[in-house]
Parts: structure tokens; sequence; C-alpha cells
């Protein structure tokens, strides 16, 4: 308690905005620095939650505070002050600029490379947009389509006003309030996300990544996804923005849960950019998430597939818990790192059903001064008879400063199941080079070709839309590591 | 450390000084790793709660155990420690080229060993400490005869700390087999080879402790510039035992191969563990690790290949399968690389799984007994690897050991 209080002092004598209490004006809308009890009564007050909700978010800090850091990743984290970030930040009326005229044209440059049509272009530069590209009735006409489906797609606030009975039963149910430090702290002070209910028999009627580019754009730093599939439900979901935020925020905690329930699919893919810091390693997003989905059901399969090349720092293991009797958990990764950029992720896969069966691709490109490390957990547990695993994972190094590594954990407690695993480390050979070269293509081409075709395994799981940004963000990435 | 842990008797240690005291100050300080410990990950000690151990100090002789017989086999000269420590009749009539002296008497080399193995390391803190022999070997010229290091011993209460450390000159050649069958309750030897540029050593190493015995051994390898080490390891005893080695390539165009066969069955625990220190370029390293675990045995493979910035042309390849012959085995295996150089060639396979069902139906449909195939695969299973190793005399002494253990399973 010393400490808030202290935060509450230093925030009261540096800016005299503390007579205000937690009373905030409108157009800032924001909590006093710092974390405390009160920090977590705000942010459940100003998202109008009911009383069960708050209980549980109390319930998150005071976990929280019982516990520490996580240090076992091969991750060089500089401390962080958790008294010293805003906990609650209502999107910002940033000035909206007249045209593309006046964007950094370093970052249109960029779109450029990318692929990425006008339109979007400015509204991703924060350009005001015409009518025909207005977020609101776009995301009207989809929200009609999905509720004819019964889909219920929706901020996670208003999922726990409007299904208070769904986020009570399946919140916090795959990832535990004290599953570890990060999520607790997430569980405390989450702000945004998505909520996602597919009722039995449903084929959502469209990836729901497009309704997510147009509308959840100003995520906030917690955000929080719940993403529920009944029996026979299908549903395709792609978070993040191909395109590069030019986001300084530092700390970056996400919890996304997913139940599958029986024969029910979901495919969850990542396109993470967020700004990894300048090429001194200067700034850049420290990403830390937790990502996890149940199969609770027979057949049940779950999918992540993640191309990873943004964040200074990125500690993420997307895992599967495979319940139901011959259940599915997929886990296809690209992690490029470049300059100062470091990466520790990978996949947990716990087998408990019978037959389940897990697939691991993990393909790691180190460039730069970077480190690059895969971690994974295959665990076979005692009723996992006939159970399945095929890990395969490949590093690629570009020059001689960067590390990559792989620490794959192998537990199998029943004869009847079966785990393979690979794993290689390679550079980008001569031959290969000197084929592309003499064929006319330029030196930075040629390092995106390649590595695009050392990723091809992984690419071609992503939603097809997605292909085409992935691969050129990947050449982008890797701009500078080669000559 | 738990409180519950009790150490061994440690009143013969407190009175050294140099290294061993630093040594005993840093096993008092740490003791038995607590279960955070992730190196330990795996192999818990917590069979060694509330035990005392008093470490023996004297020789006293025993009737010859079946590593006198293996060695006479191969004609071998034979150094013979019983609880520990060493039979001294053994260290005088020395083959040629073998020079036999005390370690404790020499600070610099036992410094040395110490940084064979990472600081803190249980063992080593431990075993320098107490210390029931303490020799070094070095090696000169071309040695043709085997060397035999034979480890006896007896009693629940007895822990046995040999501390061996082997020198092998520039340009020289030894065969080296370490021959495990104690019953005393913790046997935790230390050894360190020191392989200058150009020598080469042939091992291979029996645990064939105990079903009661915890046998922790921790092995320092330092190769030089053009040295090589051929080195097998089979473990079949003790109720726990972990074979720790650690390899560090510090001339260039060195060459590692270590492989290692683990069997359990009961409750034994198997643990293999190796860290391969690739600090120079132009350097290879190769292991090849099978494990077999019947009943409600556990075994664990911990490998790590580490490759330091500017060791370009390392060559250094894992691959680590297992076989759960029964329903409450366990297998834990952790492969790890650790690459900070590119122009490398890196690579770690894993795999678990039981008896192919298909090769057994092959077999029984032909006629062969269920029992027959079976054990016709587990052999099949682990033949290749034994058959990598290059010295068919060291060869001849392991096969029979892993023989029995299979016609053991037949019986069962």
């Amino acid at each position: 308690m010393a400490a808030t209080t202290e935060t509450i002092e230093q925030v009261k004598e540096a800016t005299g905005t503390y007579k205000y209490g937690f009373v905030t004006d409108i157009e800032s809308d924001k909590a006093p620095k710092g974390l405390n009890e009160d920090i977590v009564r705000f942010i459940s007050a100003r998202k109008e939650e009911p009383e069960w909700m708050l209980e549980w978010r109390l319930k998150a800090y005071r976990r929280w505070l019982t516990m520490e850091s996580p240090d076992w990743a091969k991750l060089d984290i500089p401390p962080i002050d958790y008294q010293d970030s805003y906990y609650y930040s209502a999107p910002k009326t940033v000035k909206k600029l007249d045209s593309l005229d006046e964007v950094d044209p370093e970052l249109l440059a960029t779109y450029e490379k990318l692929g990425i049509p006008l339109n979007e272009q400015k509204r991703l530069a924060n350009v005001a947009v015409d009518a025909v590209f207005d977020s609101v009735s776009v995301a009207t006409t989809f929200r009609e389509e999905l509720s004819k489906a019964g889909v219920i797609f929706c901020p996670i606030s208003e999922a726990i006003r409007d299904y208070p009975e769904l986020v009570q039963r399946y919140m916090g149910l795959v990832v535990p309030v004290g599953d570890n430090y990060f999520a607790a702290l997430n569980s405390a002070v989450f702000t945004d996300g998505s909520f996602v209910y597919i009722p039995k028999g449903v084929r959502c009627p469209m990836e729901l990544s497009t309704y997510f580019r147009i509308n959840e754009q100003n995520t906030g730093q917690f955000e929080r996804t719940l993403i529920i599939a009944e029996d026979e439900a299908y549903v395709s979901y792609l978070e993040g923005c191909t395109a590069p935020q030019r986001d300084e925020n530092q700390l970056h905690a996400a919890v996304v849960e997913l139940v599958a329930m029986t024969d029910a699919e979901i495919k969850y893919s990542t396109v993470q950019n967020w700004y990894p810091g300048d090429e001194n390693g200067k700034g850049g997003i420290y990403n830390f998430v937790t990502k996890r989905g149940v199969c609770r059901g027979d057949r049940a399969k779950i999918s992540w597939t993640q191309v990873e090349t943004g964040s200074a720092i990125t500690w993420k293991y997307p895992s599967c818990v495979l319940r139901g009797k011959d259940s599915v958990g997929e886990f296809y990764s690209v992690a490029l790192t470049n300059n100062h950029q470091q990466a520790d992720t990978g996949t947990k896969m716990i087998h408990i059903g019978e037959g389940s069966r897990s697939t691991i691709i993990s393909k790691g490109i180190s460039a730069g001064l970077s480190q690059n490390c895969y971690r994974g957990l295959v665990h076979m547990q005692p009723t996992a008879e006939n159970a399945r695993n095929f890990t395969q994972c490949d590093s690629l190094l570009i020059g001689d400063k960067c590390g990559a590594h792989t620490v794959p954990y192998i537990v199998s407690r029943n004869p009847s199941a079966k785990i393979e695993h690979e794993a290689t480390t390679s550079r980008i050979s001569e031959d290969q080079m000197f084929y592309c070269l003499q064929r006319g293509i330029g030196e930075e081409d040629a390092v995106s070709l390649i590595v695009n075709g050392f990723c091809k395994e992984v690419m071609k799981e992503l939603p097809m839309e997605f292909v085409v940004e992935a691969q050129k963000l990947i050449g982008i990435s890797l701009e500078g590591s080669v000559g | 450390m738990p409180a519950s842990m009790t150490l061994p008797d440690l009143a013969s240690a407190t009175a050294n000084s140099g290294v061993r005291s630093s040594a005993l100050a840093n096993w008092q300080a740490t003791g038995w790793p607590g279960p955070r410990v992730e190196s330990w990950r795996f192999t818990k000690l917590a069979l060694l709660e509330g035990k005392t151990f008093a470490p023996a100090h004297d020789f006293a002789d025993q009737p010859a155990g079946a590593g006198m017989d293996a060695a006479e086999s191969i004609g071998a000269h034979v150094l013979r420690f019983v609880n520990g420590v060493v039979d001294p009749s053994d260290i005088e009539n020395a083959p040629e080229g073998v020079n036999i002296s005390a370690l404790a008497a020499d600070e610099d080399a036992m410094s040395h060993l110490r940084q064979m193995v990472p600081p803190a390391h249980p063992v080593s803190d431990l075993s320098l400490a107490v210390m029931s022999a303490g020799i070094i070997i070095d090696i000169k010229g071309r040695v043709d005869m085997p060397l035999m290091l034979s480890f006896e011993g007896d009693g629940a209460t007895t822990s046995a700390h040999p501390v061996v450390f082997v020198r092998l000159f520039e340009g020289s050649y030894l065969q080296l087999a370490e021959w495990h069958a104690s019953t005393a309750g913790l046997s935790a030897p230390l050894t360190g080879i020191d392989i200058a540029a150009g020598a080469r050593l042939e091992q291979v190493k029996v645990q064939t402790d105990g079903q009661a015995t915890t046998h922790l051994a921790a092995t320092g390898v330092t190769l030089g510039a053009g040295a090589s080490i051929d080195g097998f390891s089979l473990s079949t005893g003790g109720r726990l035992a972990r074979l720790e080695t650690h390899v560090c390539f510090a001339g260039e165009g060195a060459d590692c191969n270590l492989s290692a066969i683990y069997m359990g069955r009961g409750e034994q625990h198997q643990d293999i563990t190796t860290y391969m220190d690739h600090a120079v370029p132009n350097c290879t390293s190769n292991q090849i690790i099978r494990g077999v675990l019947d009943d409600r045995s556990r075994g664990v493979y911990q490998g790590r290949v580490h490759v330091a910035p500017d060791a370009q042309k390392t060559d250094g390849q894992q691959m680590a399968r297992a076989l759960l012959l029964s329903r409450k085995a366990e297998v834990d295996a952790k492969p790890e690389l650790e690459i900070y150089a590119d122009d490398v060639v890196c690579a770690h396979g894993a795999t678990v799984g039981e008896l192919d069902a298909t090769q057994l139906f092959y077999l029984t449909s032909r006629g062969i007994p269920k029992d027959v195939a079976r054990a016709m695969l587990i052999e099949a299973f682990l033949i290749d690897t034994i058959e990598t190793i290059s010295n068919e005399t060291l060869a001849a002494i392991l096969r029979p050991v892993a023989q029995a253990w299979m016609a053991e399973q037949e019986t069962l």
C-alpha cells in the first residue's frame, strides 16, 4: 500500500490533478497513473460492470500482487514499473488529418509496399475518410448478417452487460485469473477485447477479421478475448493488423480464451506487427500474451496460426488443452526478429483425450542482433490413449550476431501415444542466394523470397486475403538485414 | 535447501583448505537442488530427503564384482574403488604411459576440474569437499592396454565420492572403461576428462548400481584442437541415476560422439543430461540416445547444444528416442538448441512411443512367440546405437549387460 500512496502523492505533486479524484473530464478520459484497487474499481465503474465482475477483477488483482514476473524465458526484460503507466485511457480523440500529405512519408512508403488500398491507408493513418468507408455503417451491415445466423460478436464489455451468464460461465475457465503473472494483471485491468459466441451447428458466415480490422482498431493495452464455439460450430477469427502501428505503448498483456465443444472448430490467426523499436533497440512494445484454447468436446479442433514480426519483446505461447476424444490442436508459427528484437514463443499441447492429435510447425527467423527462441511443451497424460504429436521447429539465421534457440519439453505418460519432434537450424545457403542473384533478383528480394519459401507451410494456413500482406510484411521486416 | 534434506556427514571435510573448502562452503550454502531449479526439473531428489550418509575414507576389500570379470575379459588394467576409496595397490603397477598421482595435493588441478562442470554444481561441490578418493591419471603417448575404473561398494548409509581427473596429453590415446556396480546409498562420482590437442579417448561407462542406490555422476570433458572422444554410457542400475556430462570444445577441429542407452524397470528413474558447449569454430558433436522403460520407471533426457557467437561451421546433432513398454512408465525429454552463430548445421530429433504393433504382428504371424518378438524388437531398437561404438573391445563388455537386461525382461 505504501507504494500506492506514494504514487498518488507523486501524481498529486507533479500534476496537481489529483484533486479531481477519479472524476475525469471527457476530453481525456484517463485514470490517474499507477495501479491499485481503486484503479481496478475505477475501470470497472467506467465499464458499468456488474458487481461480480468487479469482484473477479479484484480477486485477480490481489492474486497478481502475490505473484512474480516470470524469468524463465530467454528474454532480457528491463524492469517494468507497473505504477508508471495508465491503466485506463479511453480512445483518445486524435486530431484528424486533412490529407495523406500530412502523414509521415516513411509510414506511407511502408503502406505502399504492403499494397494497402488508399482508403485503408487513410484510415490507418487517421486521415478522415469519406462516408463510403464509414465504419459504423459497415459494422451495422455485418452485425445484421451475423445476428441472422445467431452469432454474437461484440466488445467484451458489452458482453459482460448483455450476456452475463455466458461470460460468467466461460471467462477464466481456460486461463484462470492466477494462471500467470501477466494473465492475472490482465484479468484485473482489461479494458477491451472481443466476445464471440457461435451457437450450435452454426458456421460463422464470414471471417470475423474484417469486422475486427475496422472496429477494434484502438484496442487497449490489455485486451481480453473470449470465443466460444458450441457443438458443430465453426469460426475463423483474425486478430491484429497487418499494417504497422506507430504505437509507443510499452506494455501489452492480452488474454485470449477459446472454448470448442463437440465437433466445433475454431481457427485463430494472428498477424502481429506491433512497433518493434528502432534499429538501436529503442522503444517498442513488450508483448506478453496468454492464449489458450480448450477442446472440451469430442472431435473439437483448435488451430492457432501466428505471424509474429513486431514487438520489441514477445512472450507468447498459444496453447491447446485437448480434452475431447479425437480432438485436434494445431500451431503454425512464423516468428521473425530483426535488430534488437527478442522473441520467446511457442506452444503447449496438453493431450488428455483419447486419440487426440496435435501438429506444431514453427519457423523462427533471426536477423540483426535479435534473439529468437521456440519454447514448447507436448504433454501426453496417462489418459491420452493413441494420441499423436508431430513437431517441427526450423530456425533460420541471417547474420552472425543473432541467436536462434529451441527449447522443447516432451513429457509422455502413455505408451500408446506417439511423439515425434525434430528441429533444425541453418542459414540461407549460398547456393540459394546465387541462384536468385544470377537471375537478376536483387539481394533483399532474394532474401525475402527465400524466407517466404522457408515459411510457406505456415503461410498457407493463413486466411487467403492475408497471405499476400503477411508475405510482404516479412520482406519489410527483414529490410536492412543483408548487405 | 529443504531442511529435511540431511547432509552427508561432512566432519571429514571441514579440515580442508583452498578449492575443497570453497566447494564445501558452496555446498553448504546451496545443498541439493530445490524443486524450482530448471536443470533438475525432471529429476527430483526427494529420495535423499532425511537420509544421512557417511562417506567412506579407508579402503576395505570386498569380493571382486562383475566389473573385474569384464576387465579381465578385455585385458584391462584395473583401478578398483570400494565405496569410493581406491585400492592403493592398483596405483603402483600402472601400465606404461599412465601416471597416477594424488589429486588432493594439486590445488591447480582441483580448481581446473571444478571449472569443467557448471559452477555451484551440487555433485562437484559435494564430492570435491568430501572426496573419498582423489586421483589424477595422466596419459602420455599411445596406451594400448585399456584402463578400467571399477566402482563397487555397499551399505545403505554409505556414500561414495570418488574424484578422478583423467588428462590425455597431446597426441595421446586411451581406452577407458568405467564400471559401476555399487550398492552404497549414494554414489556421486566426479570425473574430469581433459583431452589435449590431437589426443583421442575411447570410453564406455556401465552403470549397474544396486536397486536402492542413488547414482549422481557429474563429468566434465574438455577437448583441445583436433582432439576427439568417442564415449558411450549404458545405464541400467540405481533407484535413481543421473549421468550428467558437460563437454567444452576448447580447440578447433575437435570431435565428440557421446551416446547413451538407459533402461528402466520397477520404480527406477534414469536421467541422461548432456551439455555441448561449442565455444570455438569447426567442431562436431553427435549424440544418439535410446531409452527403454518398463513398469513404473521414468526416463529423462536433457540435452543442450550451445553454439557460441563465433563458433562457425559447427555441426551439432542430437537424436533421442524412447520406448515405453508399460502403461505406467513415463519419459521426459528436453533437447535444446542454443545457437548464436549462423554458419552451422544443428539438428535434434526426439521420438517417444511404444513397440510398433505392425512390426509385432509381422513377427508373430510368422510363428515367433510374442515375448520373443518383443525382445527382438527392443534389441533392434537398441542395437544400432551400440553399433556406433568404434572400439570393438569396449563394445564387447557393454553388449552382455544390455542382453542380460533383456533376458530378465523375457522371464518377467
